[in-house]
């Protein structure tokens, strides 16, 4: 590679333009105070457990899992079930009584996961909100999850019809009333709930069909939710799932699910024991018509899906492809966190098989790609390889021209982890270290982590700042940058590199003291290993 | 009941098998390419138990709100609904039962004598079916709650019209007075009903129309 008057001309000839690659030039920002609060709350659960056990981080995977419990006991549930309306309570109070053991257990297994689930689910949307991981290449799977939240409600209000108890009449007759206000029900679902004649057990086929095909429209709707998900996470860690296991059989003991009394169509059942995670939508029936509130309905649900477009910030640019420096060799694909890189058959007449195509769409421009890529093939405009060469050799040369008293350090920081905002690289307080920040640390491409332990660049150490383990805001960086430095994970951290002079830290953007905390840390190490 | 299960697990167990393989397919393929060796972890009982600790936060919520009494209805106050069906009389005088018989019979004939015969469907299908809405008035103690018509259903609005409302009545004796027109005017109600009654609190009266006894009937 040498260097021209317009830039860098690199082993394939092609120019890299200095004014884009001299100095990274995006803007990283901080969270705003609601994000720092979340933040602060994992952090306070992780201190109480650990990351690798934070529910936070699992929520999606733990909705999935309550799903499993739903399915198991359901179908436990459905082999007693008579679906008759005279039959329905019988069956179910038969099974919740006589066979509490099992039965009852099922039962309240099938109500309380139902419930957790729409816990979590809430939590799922609420932590995506507040962390910014909702928007852009994330839209499918925000709107996909609002789909979700419906289906399950749909599903869960109907699964409550099929008790036919006091509540499920109060339930079915609201729900009715609800559905027969929409144009394309034509006939007045309520008439069924009117006279015990009118109430036949084809009804009862009907629900059961409905509740029994919301685990297909779920599978589907799921499916669409993680589709542009690379390695999506859908089982929780075995302690989480034991926890969650535990605590569901502890309600069932402690609290069993029961049903009140047999449906009585000739009387008015009041008061009746609502669950509030799924009924929550019928009191406002007593303040406004099925109109205004299938109205309210369809406006908060339009609203919650346009929140991506609604709130949408400036997009990044996406990552480029140098297609002369591709070899094909799928890394860049296959660590991409959200398949924004394809791999395709060979269309410029190179000696290799594939190439790999962008589909800018769905970039994330995380730059994880680049650190997987050992050809520089491939490049952020906005924050290029070399521009993070070059901006480590400058921040070494300062420290040395500077020549601080303390070790040397380089930081590689995870621009949505312990964020720092010091003007060129500089940390107050620490005159000894210049920061390097990085829109995802699995940007860190080996050649670079290794500029500083070059003998000519005369560092002392290597501090590297990650996303907390397990909640890499680009899903996967952090764990793929350490399967390269553990060496497992292509493009690896050569050997010869010094680990005793390289420091990774897991820190959330809530935890900048603690950033600093480990860094003086690093540096009194660094300082007892250059005095011996 | 068989068959709706058989259903579920036609779907459940092809998607099971595509899962595991998908999985097991995965494993390979880091396994060949050396990609992230995870360990598995033993289960910690210190891991589990905090947790659990963790995880019963989220058990209270669960606890308290998934079986809570409340009341819907205003207190004692008991309810009349109208539900029945009933047809209304046809827009115009075409009987489609007749024709077809007279059609039927014409057919027969024809086919004994000729051998060459067509079925005309065409005068059968000329028949006029549509239905007059149902229209509805019902009183309460002399005061009017209801004057509403129901469209007769179906794509050539020929089938019966659906009723259905309540309304909340306060406990006691009332008089109630339903009225019913099924052709088109409102000269003369075709069904009327006149009754007194006492309505207890909680209490659901239902007015309804009796096939059997060809008249409008309050329970």
């Amino acid at each position: 590679m040498k260097e021209t008057e317009n830039g860098v001309v690199s082993g394939s000839g092609e120019v890299v333009r200095e004014d884009r690659g001299a100095s990274p030039s995006r803007g990283f920002g901080a969270g705003g105070p609601l994000q720092r609060l979340w933040l602060k709350m994992e952090s306070l659960v992780n201190s109480l457990t650990t990351p690798a056990l934070n529910p936070f981080y699992y929520l999606g995977a733990i909705c999935v899992f309550f799903l499993w419990i739903i399915l198991v006991s359901g179908i436990y549930l459905f082999l007693f079930y008579s679906i008759s309306a005279k039959g329905a309570y019988l069956s179910i109070q038969n099974l919740t009584v006589n066979q509490w053991y099992l039965g009852g257990v099922m039962r309240s297994l099938h109500r309380y996961a139902s419930d957790g689930l729409v816990i979590f689910m809430l939590l799922h949307a609420l932590r995506c909100f507040t962390l910014d991981r909702y928007k852009h290449w994330r839209w499918l799977a925000w709107v996909s999850g609002i789909v979700i939240a419906w289906v399950v409600l749909i599903g869960g209000i109907f699964g409550y019809w099929m008790v036919w108890d006091e509540k499920a009449r109060l339930v079915a007759t609201l729900s009715a009333h609800l559905l027969e206000n929409v144009p394309i029900f034509g006939l007045p679902m309520s008439l069924n709930f009117s006279r015990v004649a009118n109430l036949t057990d084809q009804l009862f086929y009907i629900v059961l069909f409905i509740h029994f095909s919301t685990i297909f429209f779920l599978f589907i709707a799921i499916l669409v939710h993680i589709v542009r998900i690379t390695k999506a996470v859908i089982n929780p860690p075995k302690a989480l799932a034991w926890g969650i296991m535990v605590m569901l059989l502890a309600l069932s003991f402690i609290k069993p699910a029961m049903s009140i009394s047999s449906a009585e169509l000739k009387w008015l059942a009041d008061p009746v024991q609502f669950d509030w995670f799924f009924m929550f939508i019928f009191p406002l029936l007593k303040y406004m018509s099925a109109h205004m509130l299938w109205a309210f309905i369809a406006g908060l649900t339009v609203m919650a899906a346009l929140i991506p477009w609604m709130t949408r910030s400036q997009r990044k640019p996406p990552v480029e492809i140098t297609l002369s420096n591709c070899t094909g060799c799928e890394l860049c694909a296959e660590d991409c966190p959200y398949q924004a890189i394809q791999m395709r058959k060979r269309t410029d007449g190179m000696p290799y098989p594939l190439e790999a195509l962008i589909i800018p769409k769905r970039c994330a421009s995380c730059g994880i790609c680049v650190g997987s890529c050992d050809y520089k093939a491939l490049n952020l405009p906005d924050i290029t390889e070399d521009a993070v060469k070059a901006s480590v050799r400058r921040h070494a040369k300062a420290l040395n021209e500077a020549a601080p008293a303390g070790p040397k350090i380089i930081v590689f920081a995870c621009a949505k982890g312990a964020w720092l905002d010091g003007a060129d690289g500089k940390i107050p307080g620490f005159d000894s270290a210049r920061v390097v920040n990085l829109p995802c640390i699995g940007m860190l491409q080996p050649s670079m982590l290794s500029i500083p332990f070059e003998r000519s660049a005369a560092i002392d150490g290597v501090f590297v700042a990650s996303c907390k383990q397990g909640d890499c805001h680009y899903r996967r960086g952090d764990e793929w940058f350490m399967g390269r430095l553990a060496g497992h994970r292509p493009p690896v951290v050569r050997k010869a590199v010094d680990r005793a002079r390289l420091k990774v830290v897991h820190l959330s953007a809530a935890e900048k003291k603690e950033f600093l905390e480990e860094l003086a840390a690093f540096g009194a190490s660094l300082g007892e290993r250059r005095q011996r | 009941m068989i068959i709706i299960l058989v259903t579920l697990l036609a779907f459940v167990i092809p998607v099971g098998i595509y899962l595991l393989r998908e999985w097991k397919k995965n494993r390979e393929k880091e396994a060949k390419e050396g990609l992230q060796p995870k360990k598995k972890e033993p289960l910690s009982i210190a891991g589990l138990v905090k947790v659990c600790v963790l995880l019963s936060v989220f058990a209270v919520p669960v606890y308290f709100l998934s079986d809570t009494p409340y009341s819907y209805y205003d207190k004692d106050d008991g309810v009349v609904k109208i539900a029945f069906k009933h047809s209304g009389t046809r827009v115009a005088d075409c009987e489609e039962a007749d024709l077809i018989k007279k059609e039927g019979d014409r057919y027969r004939q024809q086919l004994k004598d000729t051998r060459r015969v067509r079925m005309s469907i065409e005068k059968i299908a000329k028949c006029p079916r549509e239905r007059h809405p149902v229209m509805l008035e019902f009183y309460v103690d002399g005061e009017k709650v209801l004057d509403r018509a129901y469209s007769p259903t179906g794509l050539k609005k020929d089938m019966a019209s659906y009723i259905y409302d309540e309304f909340p009545v306060p406990p006691g004796e009332h008089s109630f007075r339903a009225l019913l027109y099924d052709s088109g005017g409102k000269d003369t109600p075709a069904y009327a009903l006149d009754t007194r009654s006492v309505v207890k609190p909680r209490e659901v009266k239902v007015v309804w129309f009796s096939d059997k006894s060809d008249s409008l009937v309050m329970e």
